[in-house]
């Protein structure tokens, strides 16, 4: 940050990771394909319309822990609660429309232009995203990550920048993950190693998540997975501080 | 040690003078097991910096050209003294701040004194617990202050402030006093070897003031005799009894923890003041400077006092300024990584401040002050008022090595929002308004009496 600490924004892009798997491009199909069948099928993943999920996350070598909730509803709303002991809590939510963030220091803020764009496409987990969003899905061979033997797969848009994503070969679940991503400070390179899994609704799902951004290294572990939670009906409405914010758009 | 000196040590600690973090330096020869540690953490801080620093400049050669040279004389160092000077030697040879090791011992009494301190908000204690705490305090090394601010000027140690309530104001202390002993001892050979060491250095000023405090303040419940000069006849002997600081300590993960003091008032009806201590505590520091701005709103200007304040997260920087600012879009700098630039960008809020700023900085405003500072009177937005700030800016990041050692380490270069590099050069302000023994005795802050003028004037 910190920052920040020396301290950045963390993205949540953890929570859509199962999203991202469904996402199967026609390119590179045979894989993409195959991480959609080992996480639980496509079936299964349609089945869930809602999502509340729960983590531990640290600040890796730091020595800060908070937690993380978050709330997901199809085909793009989320809503995530970051709670950070020493520095407060980080709300950001997309209504499927807005995108917002609640910080404690930096105050409300709408994001806008390729950071609202990325974000609106985090949101989803659904299967059409994947050719809304992607103009290529390509296997650009193997790799080994940390040992485990991997096709990298990039899928190419030039909405939301590429993505890439190393599925395992034994297991066909994706390893990591890495996208650079435009936030309002900047151009982001994220790191997302999957290193374990958990099962919920019949779907194979991230437990344990390595996430590495400019170096400082992220870890969240999830403690719960929720689908098709019972979702409060005003989770994504705008706060007063936001609503205030997007009539003053409206005016500009 | 208060929460400036850790903030300083944290700052310049790698500039050379740092002995208040190496209490702990032993010439004791180390087993196999603990010199292993030590190489193990000296590995670990090494690939810490390495793929961390953003020098894009340096060649995979000159890096390993740099490792040589201090890895095998870390794996030859018997003694954790000798280890730690390589490891000092190391990070002191980027001429760099916000590079620091705290050794482990020094790091967990630290972290213990303010504990210590930390004693809640029950205040109905009896006679007893109280004076049963007072005896501990000296054994536990209670976190303790004396109350007063001092800075070193012209190379003599002046009080600059007075807190009130606190033990030097009931002892009676006054600005303007020059602080001549404690406890016997004179001040000036330490000072000359810093000044000698940090000669046309902006850290300086802080590193003295550092040195200064180092000097006065002392464990809760300790006592120090301290001897003042007040520029005439009569000298000044009083026995100051350190208190612990008030408030709940700030924590931030394995950051040393610190007391974050704000300070707010109208000094007139049309000028308002804000004075905060770190960068830190964002939840109450936020909070209080909303409440100050509303108290504030029809007034004429507000002056915000970072002297002193030796900075803490960015985005606290970023969030006042956004009170402050109207225009989408503005920065107040950009941090550069070693793989990408980060703008700081400020969010306006909805109802910002529209009437004139001014900020007061000096020798001991370091980090975020000095990215706050330049920031806002770059773009327009704010008036400097005081003398040079530290030119201590880099954005850091900290962690705690194998064998225990808290390693704090820069991982991004800053420049202005107008492509100006503060680190190693500080910020100058528009008005330089230091303080003088003179003017403090007068009972006139000439930083603040500038501020006033300026605001008050159209």
């Amino acid at each position: 940050m910190n920052a920040k600490n020396f301290f950045m924004m963390v993205a949540m892009l953890a929570l859509t990771l199962g999203a991202a798997q469904a996402q199967a491009a026609p390119t590179g199909d045979e894989i993409v394909q195959r991480s959609i069948e080992a996480s639980g099928g496509e079936a299964a993943q349609n089945a869930v319309k809602t999502w509340y999920s729960e983590a531990e996350m640290e600040i890796v070598g730091m020595g800060l822990t908070g937690t993380i909730q978050a709330w997901q509803s199809r085909p793009n709303k989320s809503y995530t609660l970051m709670k950070l002991p020493g520095i407060g809590e980080i709300i950001q939510c997309s209504d499927g429309t807005n995108v917002w963030e609640v910080n404690p220091m930096t105050g409300p803020r709408l994001y806008e232009g390729k950071e609202k764009e990325f974000m609106l496409f985090s949101s989803r987990f659904d299967a059409s995203s994947v050719e809304e969003f992607f103009d290529e899905v390509v296997n650009e061979g193997e790799e080994d990550i940390d040992g485990e033997a991997c096709y990298k797969v990039r899928m190419k848009s030039p909405a939301v920048g590429d993505m890439i994503t190393w599925f395992s070969k034994d297991s066909g679940l994706g390893r990591r993950t890495e996208m650079t991503m435009e936030s309002q400070m900047g151009t982001i390179t994220v790191q997302m190693d999957m290193l374990e899994y958990t099962e919920a609704n019949g779907l194979k799902l991230p437990k344990k998540i390595l996430q590495t951004t400019m170096g400082q290294k992220i870890s969240m572990v999830f403690t719960k997975y929720d689908g098709n939670a019972e979702i409060p009906a005003d989770r994504f409405e705008p706060t007063a501080d936001i609503k205030a914010l997007l009539e003053n758009a409206e005016k500009e | 040690m208060t929460n400036f000196k850790i903030t300083a040590i944290l700052l310049v600690g790698a500039l050379g003078f740092s002995c208040a973090a190496g209490a702990s330096d032993t010439e004791e020869t180390l087993s196999a097991e603990l010199r292993a540690l030590n190489v193990e953490s000296f590995e670990a801080a090494w690939t810490t910096i390495r793929e961390n620093h953003w020098d894009r400049e340096k060649t995979e050669d000159e890096w390993t050209e740099l490792y040589q040279d201090y890895e095998p004389r870390i794996v030859e160092a018997e003694t954790y003294a000798a280890y730690l000077t390589v490891l000092r030697e190391l990070i002191n040879s980027f001429e760099q701040s916000h590079f620091s090791i705290i050794s482990s011992d020094v790091y967990e009494s630290i972290v213990a004194s303010v504990d210590a301190a930390d004693t809640g908000e029950d205040a109905e204690t009896s006679e007893a617990d109280d004076a049963a705490e007072s005896d501990d305090a000296e054994e536990e090394g209670l976190l303790g202050i004396s109350g007063m601010d001092v800075r070193v000027l012209d190379g003599r140690v002046i009080v600059t402030g007075v807190q009130p309530n606190s033990a030097a104001a009931e002892t009676g202390v006054k600005r303007g006093w020059e602080v001549l002993t404690v406890d016997g001892e004179s001040l000036d050979e330490t000072l000359s070897e810093i000044s000698e060491s940090f000669e046309d250095k902006p850290v300086l000023e802080l590193t003295l003031h550092r040195a200064a405090l180092n000097w006065i303040d002392g464990d809760a419940g300790t006592s120090k005799t301290i001897e003042f000069s007040d520029q005439t006849e009569i000298d000044h002997t009083v026995t100051v009894t350190m208190t612990e600081p008030e408030g709940t300590p700030y924590r931030l993960g394995i950051f040393p923890p610190a007391f974050v003091t704000i300070e707010t008032e109208k000094i007139s009806p049309t000028v308002g003041y804000f004075a905060f201590s770190l960068f830190l505590d964002p939840l109450r520091v936020m909070q209080s400077f909303e409440k100050a701005l509303d108290s504030f709103r029809e007034c004429d200007g507000i002056i915000i006092d970072v002297r002193g304040n030796g900075g803490g997260l960015p985005l606290v920087a970023t969030g006042i300024a956004g009170w402050l600012s109207e225009e989408k879009k503005h920065i107040l700098g950009t941090m550069i990584t070693k793989d990408t630039e980060l703008k700081m960008v400020i969010n306006p809020r909805l109802n910002p401040y529209r009437g004139k700023v001014a900020v007061l900085i000096d020798g001991s405003s370091a980090s975020a002050s000095e990215i706050f500072a330049a920031g806002l009177r770059d773009i327009g937005r704010a008036r400097i008022f005081g003398s040079r700030t530290a030119g201590a800016v880099l954005p850091a990041r900290f962690k705690r090595l194998p064998n225990g050692d808290f390693f704090y380490y820069p991982f991004a270069n800053y420049v202005s929002s107008k492509g100006d590099r503060l680190e190693g050069v500080g910020v100058y302000p528009d008005e330089h308004s230091p303080h003088t023994q003179t003017d403090l005795l007068n009972g006139r802050d000439n930083a603040l009496e500038a501020a006033r003028l300026w605001i008050e004037t159209d």
